[in-house]
């Protein structure tokens, strides 16, 4: 690097000779946006313009007489000393160059350097330089950018390309994607390729040429091409047609996105969908997809549309499902979309149109358009909802019975606690619910007499309950202390160590058998001794038991009249009338019927019979008891007085006729006699005459009277 | 305008009596002497609009008798006005008379002076009380 060295004269008027020449552009120089040095020889600065100066951050002096290598920095010095060298060579060059401020700064230049020559010596060097860092700041983000945008390209994954149009065309530009998505290695190799060879059908290429050809573009277009190796894939092209000044199209500009996973996908859910749909209608509960916001039913399996009609898709759901012309206020779309969705919603509801029960399952799910939907599958429960309604009326009926069977029932634990007692039992014992249960035990019930028994059977019960009486009489003692008659059932709970135990207060029953014990020695008394005969046949009619009675009125003795049959003593002509009396019987029936029975002897006994129907337990007809009243003696009373009763009527018709023919026979003449003699009296002027007329007038009205009494009275009187 | 009154009667005599005494009523007697000719009578009258006022019928008529013939005037002539007069006016036969139809029964015993003061009122249409014998 050479210093500041001073200027020769020769050189002197060389310069001057310069810059005076300068001067006369010095306003042209001063304003210059370029920055002029001006070098001696050997490399010195002799001259520097104001933009130098506020280029390089020198001053003008601090510049003049300076190597220029001064305003260089040390990595740049050798490339501009090569340019230096082509100077004294006469030759001008123009090139990039970076220099460096006072401070320390570099900053790029782009340098147009000339030689000098006086008299065809060379003598310096003319610079002209500009600074050029904006320009680098921009060439550098241009850089950047490219780069940027060329990266994005090539690391894009969709497949970018340029090709020729045609059926077979060819591609001018591809980015790595989409050579990598046809399994090329090579760029080269992937150019060679004719576009048609990656369609699985090259016919597909065609139509696909004709289309953008008569657009313009395609978009999104779908189509179904093959990788080097033949595997098919799925692309999806936007590409647009780029013309040339004359119109003809030059390329087609495109990119291609591999969407075969997503076809797949599509596929997978399209197959899914229908292996679900199908499985759907294979149930045989009603299913429908609806969307929760139009309410539109979009899919309704065929159970479904067996119940609420086939065109139930596309209509509402409310509608077709519960006949609302509104959403249905109890809708559960709340409970499975939303922040719900993918829950499941289990409820019951009672179909407002068939009026079945049905347990509803419903759940927000995907539908293959994206749409979050309803989905509801409702098995029928009427029949569990009625046997719950059966059992629940079984439960209430139980507890009622329990509660009112008009028994004293309870329940015992274990340990002899009571646990459990109804209303008959508090009235029973005299002690209350909350006296009884989980604090007494039932031996507090118990007479000492009965305890040790009772106790045993407690226990033997739990272990096994052969050989323990379900049923059987013990005296127990109430509150007040009265000792009552009870008859206990009682039984284990199956399952259980409890016991379930019924009472009956047979006190009474007890006082009532001893009565009915007298009362039957008193009705034995009653019927050996009654009037009227009483006679026990058996369901076929045999005598099994009659009274002393009975036996005489048939002139028979007991031990002979038993074991006959009824119908040997029935008159042979009122067998029928018999059969028809034993028919009631065996229907249960009681009668009172009139029959004629023979004696012994063959003599008749008419009989009133009041008989009642003896039947078991179970209903059957086991014979029957009748009670004989013999009204011969009366019965032939009755004959004699209808026979006189007969003759009376005959005489009193008779009699009837009798008056009815004097009335006749006299009240006609008589009237007709009284008419004409009224008349004559009318008629009559004379005193006298009229007189006797009169009198005559009158003693027919005293026959009229007499006539009168005899007919009315049957009396002969005036 | 003359009252119509017929009479169904075998008595000749009774016939002319009651001819003579309701004479001065202002009354057309129309006589029928058994039961068909008093229906013959009624239905003659009837069809020429000029029906009888009031019918007086006898018990006792030689075919059929007061109580049949006064059912098939009623069933004619439900509207129809009939009025027993007969001898046998204590007997049962005097009320199957008037479940027959008759509205009354007037005993022979009561004299055509009476007989005539009945028929004056029956025809005025006043309340007619008749004398138990």
């Amino acid at each position: 690097m050479g210093g500041k060295k001073p200027i020769n004269v020769q050189k002197k008027s060389k310069i001057k000779e310069i810059k005076e020449n300068l001067k006369r552009y010095e306003q042209i120089i001063q304003k210059m946006e370029e920055g002029i040095l001006i070098e001696d020889e050997n490399g010195h600065i002799i001259f520097v313009n104001p933009r130098t100066e506020e280029m390089l951050g020198y001053s003008k002096d601090e510049l003049i007489g300076e190597h220029w290598k001064k305003t260089v920095p040390k990595h740049q010095i050798e490339k501009i000393e090569k340019e230096a060298k082509k100077r004294p060579k006469g030759m001008s060059s123009r090139y990039e160059a970076i220099l460096l401020t006072k401070s320390g700064e570099e900053f790029p230049v782009i340098i147009s350097a000339s030689p000098l020559f006086d008299k065809g010596k060379f003598v310096g060097v003319l610079s002209v330089f500009t600074d050029i860092t904006e320009y680098k700041q921009a060439e550098k983000a241009l850089r950047e950018s490219e780069e940027k945008y060329r990266t994005l390209v090539e690391n894009l994954n969709v497949g970018v390309y340029r090709n020729t149009p045609g059926p077979k065309g060819k591609f001018i530009e591809a980015n790595p994607a989409i050579i990598k998505m046809f399994g090329y290695d090579k760029k080269e190799d992937f150019l060679k390729i004719n576009v048609s060879d990656l369609y699985q059908n090259p016919e597909d290429r065609k139509k696909f040429n004709e289309k953008i050809l008569k657009n313009g573009f395609v978009r999104d277009e779908e189509l179904k091409l093959k990788k080097r190796d033949g595997t098919p894939i799925w692309g999806s092209v936007t590409a647009i047609a780029v013309y040339d000044e004359k119109g003809e199209v030059k390329y087609y500009d495109g990119i291609i996105e591999d969407i075969t996973r997503k076809k797949e996908v599509e596929e997978q859910l399209r197959l899914e969908r229908k292996q679900l749909l199908s499985i759907f209608e294979g149930i045989d509960e009603p299913i429908y997809i609806a969307d929760p916001e139009t309410y539109e039913i979009l899919y309704a399996n065929k159970s479904l549309k067996k119940l609420f009609g086939k065109d139930a898709t596309g209509k509402k759901c409310y509608k077709v499902l519960q006949n609302l012309d509104k959403p249905c206020n109890f809708c559960t779309n709340d409970k499975i979309l939303g922040k719900n969705f993918g829950k499941t919603y289990v409820w019951e509801w009672q179909n407002l149109v068939n009026k079945r029960w049905y347990r509803c399952i419903d759940k927000g799910i995907k539908w293959p358009d994206g749409r979050n939907v309803r989905y509801e599958m409702a098995i029928d429960i009427t029949e569990r909802k009625e046997m719950e309604e059966k059992l629940r009326k079984s439960e209430e009926k139980y507890r009622a019975t329990f509660e009112n069977t008009g028994t004293a029932m309870a329940i015992v634990e274990e340990d002899t606690t009571i646990s459990l007692v109804n209303s008959q039992f508090e009235k029973l014992s005299g002690y209350s619910k909350k006296e009884i249960e989980g604090k007494m035990s039932w031996t507090d019930f118990v007479h000492r007499d009965d305890l040790k028994r009772m106790l045993e059977y407690h226990e033997k019960r739990r272990e096994s309950s052969d050989g323990i009486p379900k049923e059987y009489e013990f005296k127990a003692i109430d509150k007040k202390g009265n000792i009552l008659n009870m008859l206990i059932n009682i039984d284990i709970i199956p399952g259980t160590k409890k016991s379930i135990l019924s009472l009956i207060d047979i006190t009474y029953r007890k006082q009532m058998e001893e009565e009915l014990r007298r009362s039957k020695e008193k009705y034995r008394i009653l019927v050996e001794t009654a009037q009227e005969g009483i006679c026990v046949d058996d369901e076929n009619d045999y005598i099994v038991f009659t009274n002393k009675a009975f036996a005489d009125m048939l002139g028979y003795k007991k031990e002979e009249i038993i074991g006959m049959n009824f119908r040997e003593l029935v008159d042979k002509r009122e067998l029928p009338k018999l059969e028809r009396q034993t028919k009631m019987r065996m229907e249960g029936k009681s009668s009172r019927y009139e029959i004629t029975l023979y004696t012994k002897d063959g003599e008749p006994r008419y009989v009133i019979v009041s008989a009642a129907p003896l039947l078991d337990t179970d209903g059957n007809y086991r014979g029957s008891i009748s009670v004989n009243l013999d009204i011969t003696e009366r019965k032939k009373a009755e004959e004699k007085l209808k026979k006189a009763y007969k003759e009376m009527e005959k005489a009193l018709e008779k009699e009837k006729e009798f008056k009815a023919k004097t009335a006749h026979y006299f009240f006609n003449p008589l009237c007709i006699a009284k008419g004409y003699i009224g008349l004559t009296i009318e008629e009559e002027t004379d005193a006298e005459r009229r007189k006797k007329l009169e009198s005559a007038l009158c003693a027919i009205e005293r026959v009229e009277n007499v006539v009168k009494n005899v007919v009315a009275k049957g009396e002969i009187r005036e | 305008m003359s009252k119509k009154i017929l009479v169904v009667d075998d008595e000749k005599a009774i016939q002319e009596l009651i001819q003579i005494y309701l004479s001065e009523l202002d009354v057309k007697i129309y006589p029928a002497l058994t039961g068909e000719e008093g229906l013959e009578k009624y239905a003659e009258l009837m069809k020429k609009g000029n029906k009888p006022n009031l019918v007086i019928m006898n018990l006792k008529l030689p075919d059929m008798d007061g109580i049949e013939t006064t059912k098939k005037i009623m069933k004619m002539d439900p509207s129809a006005l009939v009025y027993g007069f007969t001898a046998s006016f204590n007997s049962g036969c005097a009320e199957e008379l008037k479940k027959a139809g008759a509205k009354g029964v007037i005993p022979r015993t009561i004299g055509f002076a009476a007989f005539r003061e009945i028929v004056k009122k029956i025809l005025k249409g006043e309340k007619v009380e008749i004398p138990k014998y």
